[in-house]
């Protein structure tokens, strides 16, 4: 999709650097980010200007970054400043794009949709501009959220993500089943699948792509979007723009970035993120009894919907509590099937539990507040939260009964010891 | 004496900032440079740190899937990264000392190449549209003695046009590896595929060029402006 790659950012920087005398150089001193490299010395802001230095780094060469609770509770709807973010792939000759917080405006990208269709069709930014918007409030989450948590019973490779690979933010686009309805493609008898690509690519000639498959009867697909604003402006670069699939209650690895493809298909794609990443067992297993790389399309299923959870914001392990009485709050949130019903909150680490005031949100996809008041007395007390929804599904006490050798979808009723003064 | 002029102005350009880019150590180790030649083509080595302590089984079912994702390596290859996983960042790790001592020198030119360099700029060394540019070929092989030398031990970030193209990967630090290696490694690659029609004795490199180059502050950012300035001398 060679039209779909503008020139992009950094060419202050190129023409400076360009500019080949003393002065010119020396000016170029405050336009040089991106240079620490390691774990703990590299700052976000570094690696996304715009970013809070505060973000945890997982990968600084892709710009994989989680937010800090103490950060991500302070806001309703999270700023782009403060959003996790996850790349597979940068865009070939366009690193700067997926390292950029600036909102994309490009009415001219296109996005194709063909396979097991009657005509192929294409529309472009400025004609989904045109066309009837919705705005929804949703949680995004990273599928490998958690995992560090899953370390209790048997690490899991890859990065370690604790409770911040996730935001509550609002995206706004054109519902995706209408779109296809209004493009009238003529679908196939055959087609069962949608598989939606993005303009990233793998660095390696025989790099997978990254690219996702649905069933296209999932009621899921209902309510998804492409998305081309986030939090009211142009999706930011690192963050999809200028067009992302978002899919409200799944994870975040199937709301494709950077929309070029719609295809329908007879059968999922064979990419191996598809076939064999980002997938959970059918059945529980225990470590070592399933190869990190024995994943088929099979005997597992791809990291779809969200399961039910809720996260502790306050008090954190890190804030200072004077016993007495002390609010503790938080988020939770499922796939948006169901409404959350109750939030049981336990002060002596799930004794006895008590039910918090839910507070419902704006839409089903949004995170619920919570919260309760409880006395707590000085020492050491272990607090834990639980989500249940109308279809009755909860969190397990012990998140480690869900492990699985990728370490995703870990929704283990939140543990937080907090020391009381 | 305008490089030397440039060169200048590049070494301050560099004050105030990091003198070098702060890369991730993984433990001395026999296969730690392929571990480094290998999996830093797509993510940096923070992944492989945060999964430390993972099993051998763990370690070998990660190697299969990243050749999914598109790693290559040869069997040879694949047992010298899996002994290394499973050593040094395995469920029991050896001591640190233990570690250095059995860390082993590679000197051969084309093993070296095969190790650290043909993950990104392939076999061929025609490289990859967009990420890394070619190596056969390539004008800025020639347009400066220690210029290759500077790209090893401290990176290159920053777009830059090779023979028409436009590459906007990253050029990690090979600075790990010994500064024998590293001019062995630049005297091959000046002498591989068509590069061998350029190569000049006035390009000879020793050991002790490459640690006199290991005390100048550069770092990925740094060696991208002169990079430029020595297209912008050399090109006009």
């Amino acid at each position: 999709m060679s039209q779909n790659r503008p020139r992009f950012g950094m060419t202050r920087r190129e023409f400076g650097a360009l500019g080949a005398t003393a002065g010119a150089i020396v000016a170029l001193d405050w336009s040089l980010p991106r240079l620490a490299r390691a774990a703990g010395d590299v700052k976000a802001s570094d690696l996304i200007p715009g970013k809070v230095p505060e973000m945890i780094v997982h990968n600084a060469k892709l710009g994989v970054m989680e937010t800090p609770l103490e950060l991500l509770r302070q806001h309703r709807v999270t700023p782009k400043e403060i959003m996790f973010n996850r790349l597979h792939f940068p865009i070939s000759g366009e690193r700067s794009w997926t390292a950029s917080l600036e909102p994309v405006e490009r009415p001219d990208w296109t996005i194709t949709f063909d396979g097991l269709v009657s005509r192929i069709r294409r529309v472009t930014v400025a004609d989904l501009e045109k066309m009837g918007t919705t705005e929804v409030e949703t949680v995004v989450q990273c599928a490998g959220n958690g995992r560090a948590f899953f370390a209790a019973k048997a690490k899991c490779p890859g990065s370690q993500w604790q409770h911040g690979g996730m935001a509550n933010v609002t995206f706004e686009g054109v519902p995706l089943k209408q779109l296809i309805e209004e493009l009238n493609p003529g679908l196939g008898a055959q087609v069962r699948y949608i598989t939606v690509n993005g303009a990233d690519d793998p660095p390696t000639p025989k790099g997978a792509d990254f690219e996702k498959s649905y069933r296209i009867d999932d009621p899921a697909l209902d309510h998804a979007i492409l998305a081309i604003r986030m939090n009211g402006e142009p999706i930011p670069a690192c963050h999809g723009g200028p067009v992302r699939l978002l899919i409200p209650g799944f994870y975040g690895n199937m709301n494709v970035k950077y929309v070029t493809r719609v295809l329908f298909a007879a059968a999922q794609s064979p990419t191996v993120f598809q076939s064999r990443a980002y997938r959970v067992p059918l059945q529980p297993v225990e470590p070592g009894q399933m190869k990190i790389s024995d994943f088929t399309i099979t005997n597992s299923e791809p990291t779809y919907a969200f399961r039910i959870k809720s996260v502790i914001f306050a008090p954190l392990a890190s804030d200072s509590v004077k016993a007495g009485k002390v609010t503790i709050s938080g988020v939770a949130f499922n796939d948006g099937q169901a409404p959350i019903t109750l939030v049981e909150v336990s002060t002596d680490g799930g004794r006895s539990w008590r039910a918090a005031a839910i507070e419902k949100p704006k839409s089903p996809f949004a995170w619920y507040h919570w919260s309760l008041e409880a006395e707590l007395t000085a020492g050491t007390h272990t607090l834990v939260a639980k989500a249940t929804d109308a279809w009755g599904r909860s969190q397990p006490l012990d998140g480690t009964v869900m492990w699985n050798p990728k370490g995703y979808e870990w929704n283990g009723a939140d543990h937080v010891t907090v020391t009381v003064t | 004496m305008l490089h030397a002029l440039l060169l200048v102005s590049a070494l301050f350009l560099s004050v105030g900032i990091p003198a070098r880019a702060a890369e991730i150590e993984l433990p001395a180790g026999n296969g730690r440079d392929l571990v480094y030649g290998k999996c830093r083509t797509c993510h940096d080595l923070q992944y492989l740190v945060d999964s430390a302590g993972i099993d051998e089984a763990t370690w070998d079912g990660l190697l299969d899937d990243m050749e999914g994702y598109g790693c290559e390596f040869t069997a040879d290859q694949r047992e010298r990264l899996l002994a290394y996983l499973a050593t040094y960042l395995g469920p029991t790790p050896p001591p640190a000392e233990v570690s250095a001592a059995t860390a082993a020198a590679e000197v051969d030119g084309e093993t070296l190449f095969r190790d650290q360099c043909a993950s990104c700029h392939q076999e061929d060394g025609r490289g990859v549209e967009g990420d890394f540019p070619p190596l056969d070929g390539n004008p800025d092989l020639f347009t400066d003695r220690m210029f290759p030398v500077y790209v090893l031990l401290f990176g290159l970030e920053g777009e830059i046009d090779v023979l028409g193209k436009t590459y906007t990967g990253i050029m990690p630090s090979f600075g790990h590896l010994s500064d024998v290696e590293i001019a062995t490694l630049v005297r091959y690659i000046r002498n591989a595929w068509s590069n061998r029609a350029r190569y000049t004795p006035a390009l000879e490199l020793s050991g002790d060029d490459v640690r006199a180059a290991r005390e100048k502050p550069l770092n990925p950012t740094a060696v991208h402006v002169y990079r430029a300035q020595q297209v912008a001398t050399s090109r006009p």
